[in-house]
């Protein structure tokens, strides 16, 4: 594929320095400063105006982005170094970036002129991919300048466009989005997120098609706020896309009208790879079947070889992000990315005559689902399916690591899968399912004893679900020497003299046995005592207290995994003491969420036990109060400790 | 590289006679899967053998000075975290005089299998800002247990003005090689630290000049908290000494170095660019009868509010009237601005050039460029310091790992009608515990059942403690402004709720000058338990939580504080009428460092005041000198974890 890097024109050839007239700068900076208090900078202008036809047998989509910030502070130097960001499936061209700074009651403009092209490393994720970034410089850049970028994208691959969002990390003064489609062109859109109501739509004909606009006027910054699902859940944004076209010889191309669409073309690029059996491959799974007598022990052995043997290392330049690569080299290099494990899976479980697909999914990033959007946006990762033979579906994800077999990787739960080629139809879509919080437990108990003012004993804790997978995964290649400063930590409470006298951990990096901590530890300076009383706070492990979700929040909470909780302590009363006070019980019920705070004296100890149960994914703002109804309830029940009396 | 580079020119090649390049076809030999010692077997990762190689000689055909460097390396990996570690490489980049010449790599599987690196697996990357272009890879077939294999050799420019090579780290090294060869009339020397082998001259060699040094079964150093990590690292020193050509000894030298510094700093400042610094004099508001602190602090604050720094080397950043317009210039741009700007103020003042301590110390006695790193200014008349390139930094504070550490000041002199610059090592001190303070006095009432304290906060921070925050308050937005603000407060507790909070001097220009102050009105039941009638109130905590330092394991490193610091705690509590308050005394804390001459360095105290209903805690704690041998490591724990002792004491309240 042709890089964009050799076609790029640039519009600005010197630094072009002229006076233009526009509103007093002064006056303009002062308007916004008020209208938008404190912030750095503001976007008076985020336009994208896109243009579509069809020539001959080919569709183009052009998208002209039209950009204008004013920056309102001394901080604005500092945002002098721009980048525009792309991929072989764009073509940026046009590129005119230029900048007014104000002098006296005019602007002086100056126009950039130096670009520079660098390949993008990105974050690390991804070991290789074709994004680029343009890199320029605005001179100049201080209080009261604005900076204006126009440039247009082609789209190399018309299932790559569109999106455009009506709020950003900064305020949007005016925002449109305007689409020119000719009758012969059939476009789909879809909006999403939050205060979608403010966005004003209007479709307007002209000859020989319509202009669809949507605009935004006077849109605050959008808030950055703790421990919230993507933006795109919430953030008002608008996807579009193309459903089919007519060419000019009449011809009907369909690319996104519906899910079947989507799953034509995703079938078209990777019917081409080679997934002939190697004999390594061969070896492996003749292997397996000559001493795994069982289907669904055979397909739980391929899984777990794949995700041991396999080392996650990304390949995503242009198509390459698309289709798998050959099965026998993967099982050779040792490494691949997503759809590597997951043709990797398919092609061996097929071999061995075992009812396996292909599947293409979305991550919980992505909120869409593909009834609602059949377009590329609503999928970002790959994996395979297998069938029991009862019709269930068990969904292998080889990229996590560490997973036990059965369990969807966490961040596709409750998602929508794209099953290729099953029950003699080409897809079927399946819901992957959330795990409950009662299979994600984290239990622990200690039985301890009081020394003048430590208290110490045994505990033992218990790890299922999503707990263990990710304490394997955490602690599994932590050395020796290191993996009890580990366990100090992931196991502290009390306060921080917590000390871990001696652990062990059962069935550490196995997926499929219990996980379990049993040992021994103490707590110096924790009772407190005063003449011949003692006092022992018994909510050792504090956790939730402060979990107060703020009162102005806007956005959902997001949590990993539904998830329950049982903290035991039974505490034994010294030899001539006796217990004089115990807290009352307390708790506290939501359909979503729980928790409960209980005391017992039984025989010479004294038994507590906290259970909490978060039972939801997603939790949404009608639900804040109750949840911190629940977190201010239990911070009092935190501050009750027991008294015990010497006899 | 450009002219504002620090060079040094030696005229090394006048006498070199024809040298071969030894290594430009290095290769490794047959691949094989080595043993590793029975010691290392549990290790998640071993290095088998690292081997560094730096050949100096004469390009014949570009007549240039230049050297090649292999480096290679090998090995084991025994845990999945180990494999992603090292199963993709990023190789040097080329760019300039420095180019990519060769690499190769493979695999080597427990049976035996080799694997060579396949062509596709490699990818190249560019960037025309840098004008480089760089290679990585990934390493195919890797199994648990495999033996992974690269080397690569770079050509470059010769450096041989100093450099540092640290080859131990917190994996175990079986075997480390190190060789140097350069022409036969030039002599290198050597400076190894934290028990490295010295290096050998090979007397056997006569046509070349060639060191090594080999090292066996290193074993790792993991960071401590408290400690400095790299610079107790088994490391090498390495610069030219001497050309027995010329018979000239101590090639590189600190005076050197002055001279180019200088006239990096204060040559080609043209007409237009006196006009340009006027300006900059004029809008930074600067008049003849401020006095000289506040004509330095004016003059960076406003350069630095105007004029960002990129990390790029475009010719335009250089010039300062450019730059200036540009709103935007370098670090060295940075620097020949303010330098020229106090010039024409007629500011007495020197640059400092330092290097990061946590990377290497400045040693005085092995003159080096290598400690030639980062730029400052010092102001003699009245002695304190300023980090050009530090943009949350103003006068008088600089980041704490250019302190504590020696640095070359130059200064202006002529002699014999030139001007120049002279270089003087000296030790730019760590600022006393009273330049870094944390005050605090809080005064708290009970609600009349007992489950909740009115809280009144007054917190003062100076030094680091508030450089942190002042210039921030300037970024964000106010949204982020309120989160910042209760973050101040919420120090004490995330549990309680701010009703009022005020901050003063929260901005850039107090930086250095004035303190950070909040006020707060609080309410909160953080701080109380109950036991049926009886209330445990958790004084300690009012200085909110403070770390505990464990010893786990055997310590190894040297304490190392980052800088001095002093805490200053008064809490006032108003005992409500009728009650009593049982154990008073266990709020007397004290531990302290005591130095061999009997003064002390560092304390933790505290102790109480009883009238009437109202008690007041006083809780001193201070650090006044940075490093402590291992030896003393105890007593500094000692004190650190008395103020963490002061948290965890509760009075037991009753009527």
């Amino acid at each position: 594929m042709m890089k964009p890097i050799k076609t790029l024109v640039f519009t600005g050839i010197l630094i072009a320095v002229q006076i233009v007239s526009a509103q007093n700068p002064t006056d303009e900076l002062a308007n916004y400063k008020e209208k938008y208090p404190g912030q750095s900078a503001i976007f008076l202008k985020h336009n994208q105006e896109v243009t579509i036809k069809v020539k001959g047998e080919d569709i183009l989509i052009s998208s002209t982005f039209d950009e204008q910030l004013l920056f309102t502070d001394d901080n604005a130097s500092q945002f002098s170094k721009k980048n525009i960001y792309f991929s072989s499936f764009f073509e940026i061209k046009n590129v005119n970036a230029f900048i007014e700074v104000p002098q006296g009651t005019k602007y002086k403009k100056a126009v950039v002129k130096d670009f520079k092209i660098i390949d993008d490393r990105g974050d690390g994720h991804i070991f290789h991919d074709d994004v680029q970034k343009i890199n320029f410089y605005y001179p100049g850049l201080g209080a009261g300048a604005k900076t204006t970028l126009k440039y247009t994208q082609e789209y190399k691959e018309p299932r790559f466009f569109g999106r455009f969002r009506f709020a950003l990390g900064l305020p949007l003064d005016e925002a449109e989005f305007v689409v020119h489609v000719p009758d012969n062109v059939e476009l789909g859109y879809v909006m999403f997120g939050e205060n979608t109501e403010s966005v004003h739509f209007e479709k307007k004909p002209f000859k020989g098609g319509n202009t669809y606009t949507w605009r935004v006027k006077d849109v605050d910054a959008l808030k950055s706020e703790s421990s919230t699902p993507n933006y795109r859940y919430y953030a008002p944004h608008l996807q579009v896309f193309v459903k089919s076209y007519k060419t000019a010889s009449g011809k009907e191309v369909v690319l996104q009208k519906d899910v079947a669409g989507l799953h034509d073309w995703y079938t078209s690029i990777i019917k081409d790879v080679d997934n002939t059996i190697s004999e390594d491959i061969k070896a492996i799974c003749d292997s397996i079947t000559s001493t795994v007598a069982d289907e669904e022990e055979r397909v739980k052995s391929v899984f777990y070889w794949v995700q041991d043997n396999i080392k996650y290392i990304a390949f995503e330049a242009g198509l390459e992000g698309f289709v798998p690569r050959k099965a026998a080299d993967i099982c050779e290099k040792r490494y691949g990315d997503c759809k590597d494990m997951g043709n990797l899976i398919t092609v061996m479980l097929k071999y061995m005559g075992i009812n396996a697909h292909f599947t293409w999914i979305g991550s919980r990033d992505i909120p869409y689902s593909y009834d609602k959007l059949p377009t590329t946006a609503s999928d970002n990762h790959a994996i395979a399916t297998y069938i029991r033979p009862n019709g269930d579906p068990v969904f292998l994800d080889a990229t996590s690591r560490l997973l036990p077999y059965g369990m969807p990787s966490g961040f596709i739960q409750g998602k929508q899968a794209l099953v290729n080629d099953i029950n003699g139809k080409p897809f079927d879509l399946l819901a992957v399912p959330v795990i409950p919080s009662e299979a994600n437990l984290y239990r622990d108990s200690s039985y301890l004893k009081i020394q003048d003012k430590e208290i110490g004993g045994v505990f033992n804790a218990m790890l299922t679900g999503y707990f263990q997978k990710r304490f394997n995964e955490s602690f599994v290649d932590v050395d020796k020497d290191r993996l009890k400063k580990s366990m100090k930590s992931y196991l502290s409470r009390g306060n921080n003299t917590f000390s871990l006298n001696d652990f062990e951990i059962s069935n550490l990096g196995k997926r499929d046995e219990k996980l379990e901590i049993n040992g021994t530890y103490a707590i110096k300076s924790y009772v407190v005592t005063s003449g011949n009383e003692m006092y022992v706070n018994l909510n050792l492990d504090r956790f939730l207290e402060n979990d107060e979700l703020k009162e102005d929040r806007q956005f959902p909470l997001e949590h990993q995994f539904k998830a329950r909780y049982n903290y035991k302590v039974v505490l034994e009363v010294p030899a001539g003491y006796e217990v004089q006070y115990v807290p009352e019980n307390t708790a506290y019920k939501h359909a979503l969420f729980s928790y409960s705070i209980n005391y017992n004296v039984q025989g010479n100890s004294v038994v507590y036990e906290m259970e909490h149960d978060a039972d939801f994914l997603l939790l949404e703002k009608e639900h804040f109060n109750s949840w911190n109804e629940m977190i201010k309830s239990i911070r009092k029940a935190y501050n009750e400790t027991i008294s015990l009396k010497q006899k | 590289m450009n002219k504002y580079t620090l060079l040094l020119t030696l005229f090394l090649l006048q006498y070199t006679c024809t040298q071969a390049q030894e290594n430009i076809d290095y290769n490794w030999s047959k691949a094989q899967y080595d043993t590793i010692s029975e010691t290392y077997q549990k290790e998640n990762e071993v290095v088998i053998l690292e081997r560094k190689i730096m050949e100096y000689y004469n390009d014949k055909t570009t007549n240039s000075f230049n050297q090649l460097d292999i480096f290679h390396k090998k090995v084991q990996v025994n845990s999945d975290d180990a494999i992603s570690t090292y199963n993709t490489l990023y190789l040097p980049a080329s760019g300039g005089n420095k180019e990519l010449v060769a690499y190769k790599a493979r695999v080597i599987t427990k049976e035996g299998k080799v694997r060579e690196l396949s062509n596709e697996a490699v990818k190249t990357a560019k960037d025309e800002e840098s004008e480089s272009e760089y290679k990585y890879l990934a390493f195919e077939g890797v199994e648990l247990g495999s033996q992974l294999e690269f080397f690569f050799v770079v050509r470059n420019t010769a450096n041989y003005t100093g450099s540092m090579y640290t080859y131990q780290s917190n994996v175990v090294k079986q075997r480390v090689e190190f060789k140097l060869i350069a022409p036969a009339h030039l002599w290198f020397a050597f400076k190894t630290f934290n028990e490295a082998p010295e290096v050998e001259k090979d007397t056997n060699e006569l046509d070349f000049t060639v060191y090594t040094f080999l090292d066996e079964n290193v074993s790792k150093l993991k960071p401590e908290p408290w400690g400095n990590y790299r610079v107790n690292l088994k490391r090498i020193l390495y610069k030219i000494d001497a050309n027995i050509a010329t018979g000239k000894r101590n090639l590189v030298k600190f005076g050197d170095a002055s001279q180019n510094v200088f006239a990096n700093t204060y040559n080609n400042v043209s007409k237009a660019d006196k006009k340009t610094l006027a300006k900059i004099i004029k809008n930074a508001k600067i008049s003849a009868s401020d006095s000289e602190e506040d004509k330095i602090f004016k003059l960076e604050h406003y350069v630095k509010k105007n004029i960002a720094i990129v990390d790029a080397s475009m010719p335009e950043l250089y010039d300062i009237t450019k730059s200036v317009g540009l709103k935007y210039t370098n670090s060295i741009g940075m620097v020949r601005i303010m330098a020229n700007a106090f010039k024409e103020l007629d500011i007495p003042h020197e640059i400092v050039i330092t290097c990061d301590r946590e990377e290497i110390r400045f040693e005085e006695d092995f003159e080096s460029y290598v400690y030639l790193d980062h730029y400052l200014f010092y102001f003699p008349n009245i002695k304190k310091y300023l980090d050009p390139n530090s943009m949350f930094y103003r006068l008088g504070i600089i980041p704490s790992e250019y302190t504590f550490n020696k640095g070359l000041f130059i200064k202006e002199v002529t002699v014999a009608g030139y001007t120049t610059g002279a270089g003087r090592v000296k030790y730019i001190e760590a600022p006393g515990k009273d330049n870094c303070y944390d005050k605090m006095i809080v005064t708290t009432t009970f609600s009349e059942d007992l489950t909740q304290n009115k809280i009144t906060l007054y917190k003062e921070a100076f030094g680091f403690y508030a450089t942190s925050f002042q210039p921030i308050f300037e970024l964000v937005d106010p949204d982020q402004k309120k989160e910042l603000q209760e973050a101040l407060v919420k120090f004490l507790s995330e549990n309680i709720t701010i009703d009022k909070v005020e901050i003063e001097n929260d901005n850039s220009e107090s930086v250095g000058r004035k303190p950070l102050i909040t006020r707060a009105e609080i309410t909160s039941a953080a701080f109380i338990e109950k036991a049926g009638a009886k209330v445990l109130f958790k004084v300690g905590d009012l200085i909110g939580p403070q770390a505990e330092l464990y010893t786990e394991e055997e310590r190894k490193l040297p304490v190392e504080n980052d800088y001095n610091r002093s805490y200053h705690r008064t809490i006032i509590v108003h005992i409500p009428d009728g009650y009593t308050v049982d154990n008073l005394d266990d709020i007397n804390i004290e531990k302290s460092i005591k130095e061999d001459d009997g003064s002390v360095s560092a304390l933790f105290k505290s102790s109480y005041q009883k009238e009437g209903n109202k008690i007041t805690v006083i809780a001193e704690e201070w650090y006044d000198k940075i490093d402590y041998p291992v030896e003393k490591f105890e007593d500094y724990r000692a004190v650190i974890n008395a103020a963490a002792d002061f948290n965890k004491v509760v009075w037991v309240i009753h009527r």
